[in-house]
């Protein structure tokens, strides 16, 4: 890369890079695992750098980064010596995080129960309400059909209700 | 109270905010240092590669020979009973070894494994690596993730090769297809291809067979 294509790609991770590991960290729930993959993006987008930044469209290069990222983090769920276990329980918000606050503690909870729900259906979560995807959008980072997301999301969101457990009333909004 | 509706928990999910970040542990200059790296290790695997070859052709040419120019079916026969003559397996693997036990933490792209690979499926000897996260990986793990295109199909195609003791990935997700054999060394290799959104197909899946039973007799 020339001193112009350095300087583009700097931009674009000063730009993304915060946003990158956060997705990270609701896919994968630990910043140090979050950075890793984050880091290995941006690696990947670096080499890559002259033929996607070619096509001169943000929203192409956003979408290939974030197909990098889920599939990073979706695909280190599958080595064997690092699957993740479902969790058979999610603690329920603990006192502490209800203390700070409502949105903290939904938050908090959310994020723990979101590490119970298998990987690619957390990865649609992540996309569409996190991230705010449309289908189509999410459907594009993850490399797969529409109907598969709009699957995906239904089973994620049942996973996500199941995990949440008892917890759920809590988190209810007051109407 | 009843249980949550898909709308209230969207809602819910929606309205959670961003989540606060710690300081990032990486910068710019990681990042393209980092990628300098594998770029070089890129290079390095290409020229180990043309090396490997010639000692394949040459081991080929030896087991001709020692077989008193028998043919090619005599040469592959006796490589896939690891016995007699040097054949196309015994030749490839003292040029590829494995990495060392201790290997630390590295993109997770094995250059002997890319070797291996190339020789089975010559079509994917050109392709791009593909992003995988940096991770530690214990002794004898090795893996190859590429960004493939098989006519008007596309995708990336992985192989990785789990050493005897460790459990073996399971499960078929959509858009996927998998082929996988019990290796030499008593591991397991599977050798897995994934069809883009866009693909009309998935990559060499006709194929998938014929390169796991080629890798499994290398490992």
């Amino acid at each position: 890369m020339d001193a112009s294509d350095e300087r583009e790609f700097a931009e674009y991770f000063g730009a993304r890079r915060d946003a990158v590991r956060r997705t990270a960290f609701l896919m994968c729930g630990d910043w140090h695992r979050a950075d890793d993959h984050a880091q290995a993006t941006f690696v990947a987008l670096h080499r890559h750098w002259r033929r996607i930044r070619g096509r001169d469209d943000e929203r192409v290069l956003d979408a290939w980064v974030r197909r990098t990222l889920m599939r990073t983090v979706v695909d280190e769920t599958r080595r064997p010596w690092r699957r993740e276990r479902s969790a058979p329980e999610v603690p329920e918000p603990a006192a502490r995080e209800q203390d700070a606050g409502d949105a903290v503690a939904t938050r908090a909870a959310l994020v723990t129960a979101l590490r119970a729900v298998p990987p690619r259906q957390r990865a649609v979560l992540v996309l569409r309400f996190f991230d705010d995807l449309d289908v189509a959008a999410a459907a594009a980072a993850l490399g797969c059909s529409e109907g598969t997301v709009k699957s995906q999301t239904a089973h994620g969101l049942a996973a996500l209700r199941a995990a949440l457990g008892n917890g759920i009333d809590d988190l209810r909004p007051a109407s | 109270m009843g249980e949550l509706s898909d709308d209230e928990l969207t809602g819910m999910l929606r309205a959670a905010g961003p989540v606060e970040a710690p300081p990032a542990a990486f910068g710019v200059d990681d990042v393209v240092r980092a990628s300098r790296r594998a770029g070089t290790r890129r290079r390095n695997a290409i020229v180990g590669g043309a090396a490997a070859a010639v000692l394949v052709l040459g081991g080929v040419t030896v087991g001709i020979a020692a077989t008193g120019g028998g043919g090619g079916q005599e040469t592959a026969t006796s490589s896939a009973a690891g016995g007699g003559a040097p054949g196309f397996g015994e030749a490839a693997a003292p040029a590829v070894p494995p990495p060392a036990a201790d290997a630390g933490c590295v993109p997770m792209q094995d250059p002997g494994l890319r070797t291996l690979l190339d020789a089975a499926l010559p079509q994917v000897a050109g392709a791009k690596e593909a992003a995988v996260p940096m991770v530690c990986k214990p002794g004898g793990g090795r893996e190859v993730h590429l960004e493939v295109d098989d006519g008007p199909a596309h995708g990336v195609l992985a192989v990785v090769f789990t050493p005897a003791g460790e459990p073996v990935e399971d499960g078929l997700p959509v858009g996927w297809a998998r082929a996988g054999a019990p290796t030499a060394s008593g591991g397991y290799v599977a050798v897995t291809s994934t069809a883009d959104a866009d693909s009309g197909a998935i990559p060499f899946e006709a194929q998938l067979a014929s390169v796991a039973s080629v890798l499994a007799a290398q490992l």
